[in-house]
């Protein structure tokens, strides 16, 4: 049909057809700009979610870093009151002695002075204020002993349970005549990991309430053995004494904690210790006992490695200088 | 037995412990002048003999002394170094005696030239007992001799000891 047409006729269909190419052609053009502007507006959209991002991860990050100086600021602040709340201990069980010293010294003066004219009467009471005067005199020295096992560097060692047992028995000599008692320690001894004079101050303390706290008219029996479990070394001190009810088992631990008042001497800080000292070398501690059949208290410490273990075990070395230095 | 006169100074800021050191003293049978000063401004004075103290036929040069290390303004370590600068007046012995177990305070003490550091025990009688050993010993001991001042005499022998004390 095409080939009918005029050349006219022909003009104006190409015409046409170029308006109609031209106005396609401004369709797309428009619709592409108009999906090109939907673009954009996505790409600023996103990147405006993203600097709010950013912006939100700075503010977290200047946040944790505060957070960070704040808790460096509190632990820094902790470490100070720490360190004030130990000198302050040891200075006010220090500082109290030198009073101390004056009471008792005074009231010895009043008793056993020539120039003293005190009647029976008075001479009880200056009894009295120099036997508070001892009393408190141990109090503090006990309580500057568990304030120096709580701030004390631990240094874990290979420890010889036998050197310890041997020397316990030399420095437990005047508790063992007076009360006519007996330490029964066969062995074996395995060694363990401890930090060495803590473990004698620990085992000490158990070993000398065992003698202390005995039934009146039978003469105590302190008995330490030893019991290997998986890792770990379970000493025992066994006593045939007073024993403790199940309602103290946790409190005995506790300082200041005292069961018997005036009729069993003492501070009721020592059992404090042996916690305090064993909970420092990573150990357990704990007691099994009934009233009037004894008491069995434990400590479980790790096993020292086998190679040093063997070695330790016919150790038949004389006790650690240090270990006599902590009396309690 | 030293052939001749001493005196013993008992140094503290605590007036209970300079009657109790004095009773101690005497309780074990010391007969000497005992001297107590109260501080280590004193004590100083003491030595140098000024103000109060400048009688030396009442206060004589101390042969023995005793001194606390904690106490206000001079202390125990001031009086030791102020003994230490001053050689020829030095006394032997200078006996610490201090509630102080403190490790540095032991070791700062001898190196300010204190010749033996003591824990005050805390019973009057463990007290008698420490001043009965330190005064035994220290009676037996042969020390300079010094003069009523304080000065440490010439000695006699022609000798490096003799020749140092005559260049002071």
């Amino acid at each position: 049909m095409t080939n009918l047409m005029k050349p006219y006729e022909q003009t104006i269909a190409l015409n046409e057809a170029r308006m109609l190419a031209a106005r396609r052609d401004h369709e797309l053009t428009a619709a592409a700009a108009l999906a090109n502007a939907r673009l954009q507006a996505e790409i600023r959209a996103h990147e405006e979610t993203e600097d709010e991002l950013r912006l939100a991860q700075a503010q977290l990050d200047e946040r944790a870093v505060k957070l960070e100086r704040v808790v460096a600021v509190r632990t820094a602040e902790l470490i100070a009151t720490n360190r004030q709340l130990e000198a302050f201990v040891y200075s006010v069980a220090h500082d109290l002695r030198a009073p101390l010293r004056s009471m008792q010294g005074f009231a010895t003066l009043l008793t056993e002075d020539t120039e003293s004219t005190l009647s029976a009467t008075g001479r009880d009471y200056a009894d009295r204020i120099n036997r508070s005067a001892q009393f408190m005199d141990a109090l503090l020295s006990d309580l500057l002993a568990f304030s120096r096992i709580s701030q004390q560097a631990v240094e874990m060692s290979t420890a010889s349970l036998s050197a310890i047992v041997e020397s316990l028995q030399t420095r437990l000599q005047k508790e063992l005549e007076e009360s006519h008692g007996r330490l029964e320690c066969p062995g074996p001894w395995p060694a363990v990991r401890a930090h060495e004079s803590m473990l004698a101050q620990v085992l000490f303390n158990l070993v000398s309430n065992g003698l202390k706290f005995s039934r009146p008219g039978v003469p105590p029996i302190v008995g330490l053995r030893t019991e290997e479990r998986a890792g770990v070394v379970r000493v025992w001190v066994e006593d045939n004494g007073l024993g403790i009810a199940a309602e103290h088992h946790q409190q005995i631990f506790g300082l200041f904690t005292r069961l018997h008042g005036e009729k069993y001497p003492g501070t009721g800080i020592g059992l404090a210790i042996v916690q305090k000292g064993i909970e420092r070398m990573g150990g357990r501690v704990g007691v099994e006992s009934t009233p009037g059949r004894g008491s069995r208290f434990w400590i479980e410490l790790a096993k020292a490695p086998p190679e040093i273990t063997g070695r330790a075990r016919t150790s038949t070395r004389p006790p650690a200088p240090n270990a006599a230095d902590n009396t309690p | 037995m030293k052939n001749y006169h001493s005196t013993i100074v008992v140094i503290d800021d605590d007036p209970n412990d300079l009657i109790l050191i004095e009773k101690a003293f005497r309780s074990i049978g010391v007969k000497e002048p005992i001297h107590t000063l109260n501080g280590g401004a004193e004590a100083i004075a003491y030595m140098m003999g000024e103000g109060k103290y400048s009688d030396r036929t009442v206060f004589e040069y101390p042969t023995f002394i005793t001194t606390d290390l904690k106490m206000p303004g001079i202390d125990g370590f001031a009086v030791l170094e102020h003994l230490r600068s001053h050689p020829e007046c030095a006394v032997t012995p200078t006996v610490v005696l201090t509630a102080s177990r403190d490790l540095d305070d032991i070791k700062r003490a001898y190196l300010l030239g204190a010749t033996s550091y003591h824990v005050k025990p805390n019973s009057l009688a463990g007290l008698c007992q420490q001043l009965k050993v330190l005064h035994d010993y220290w009676v037996t001991c042969e020390v300079p001799q010094v003069d009523r001042t304080g000065r440490q005499l010439p000695t006699n022998s022609i000798g490096k000891l003799g020749e140092r004390f005559s260049k002071i």
